[in-house]
């Protein structure tokens, strides 16, 4: 499971990724499993994309810079 | 800074703010305080835009200054380290939790992704340090290695707490789709 998510990771060298690739291919109750977790991983990923900072930090941040720009 | 040197900061480190402030939220846990430090975050660097060189990675870069901005404002970040991490027997959870699910059918529901209630849920219920590694790599895709650089952790502390943060997480998603499976056969 470790190795499977360095896998889904993209965290392996390429001849152990290769291996696992090819493991995959041939082995359906891996292969279903594998495909179960990186779809959780991005529904996961998904979620947290949505969050994003309000227009008011935006203005803030701006204002903040301005204010460190008049101070030079 | 002369206007050169703010139009690079505007080019090459504003389009991060999204990415800073999800940072932040994911160390503190509310919007009020991930605000402030996102806040900082882009002060500080502004003020030692002369250190950065163009070209490196800027978000990561500004990654490490909001951990260090939320350590300086809240002290140490949250260390809740696994205790006694068992990959063996944690790994067996996650495969006979995964069985289960396919004999009654509610990964298929999980496939569909029909989990948008769960999401939040489960996101705001994932405790730190775990949070701040899954954020790194699954929503930002660091490399461990850039995630373990900006934390300030060994590389096989984030593949843990990534696993133990993943775990958490697809157990409160999977606990909605089972009972949201289970509804849809009972339909």
């Amino acid at each position: 499971m470790l190795q499977l998510y360095d896998y889904l990771d993209g965290e392996l060298s390429e001849e152990k990724m290769q291996l696992i690739r090819q493991h995959l291919e041939s082995c359906a109750p891996c292969f279903k499993h594998a495909s179960f977790e990186q779809d959780l991983l991005a529904v996961l990923a998904a979620g947290w994309h949505s969050v994003a900072a309000s227009s008011e930090l935006r203005a803030r941040i701006k204002d903040s810079l301005s204010i460190a720009r008049h101070e030079r | 800074m002369d206007a050169r040197s703010d139009e690079q900061f505007a080019r090459e480190a504003l389009p991060f703010i999204d990415d800073v402030y999800r940072f932040a939220l994911a160390l503190t846990g509310t919007r009020e305080d991930a605000e402030d430090a996102a806040q900082e975050t882009f002060l500080r660097a502004y003020r030692s835009w002369h250190t950065y060189e163009s070209g490196t990675e800027c978000r990561r870069w500004l990654f490490t200054i909001c951990r260090n901005v939320v350590r300086s404002r809240y002290g140490p970040i949250a260390q809740i380290e696994l205790d006694a991490f068992d990959a063996e027997s944690e790994t067996m959870a996650a495969v006979l939790q995964h069985a289960e699910l396919v004999r009654e059918g509610a990964d298929v529901v999980v496939d569909r992704a029909l989990l948008g209630a769960a999401i939040d849920q489960a996101i705001a219920g994932l405790q730190e340090p775990y949070r701040s590694a899954v954020v790194l790599v699954d929503v930002h895709d660091q490399s461990y290695e850039a995630a373990a650089e900006v934390l300030g952790v060994p590389v096989g502390t984030i593949r843990s707490r990534l696993f133990r943060g993943r775990r958490i997480l697809q157990g409160t998603l999977i606990n909605f789709a089972r009972d949201a499976g289970l509804r849809a056969l009972k339909a």
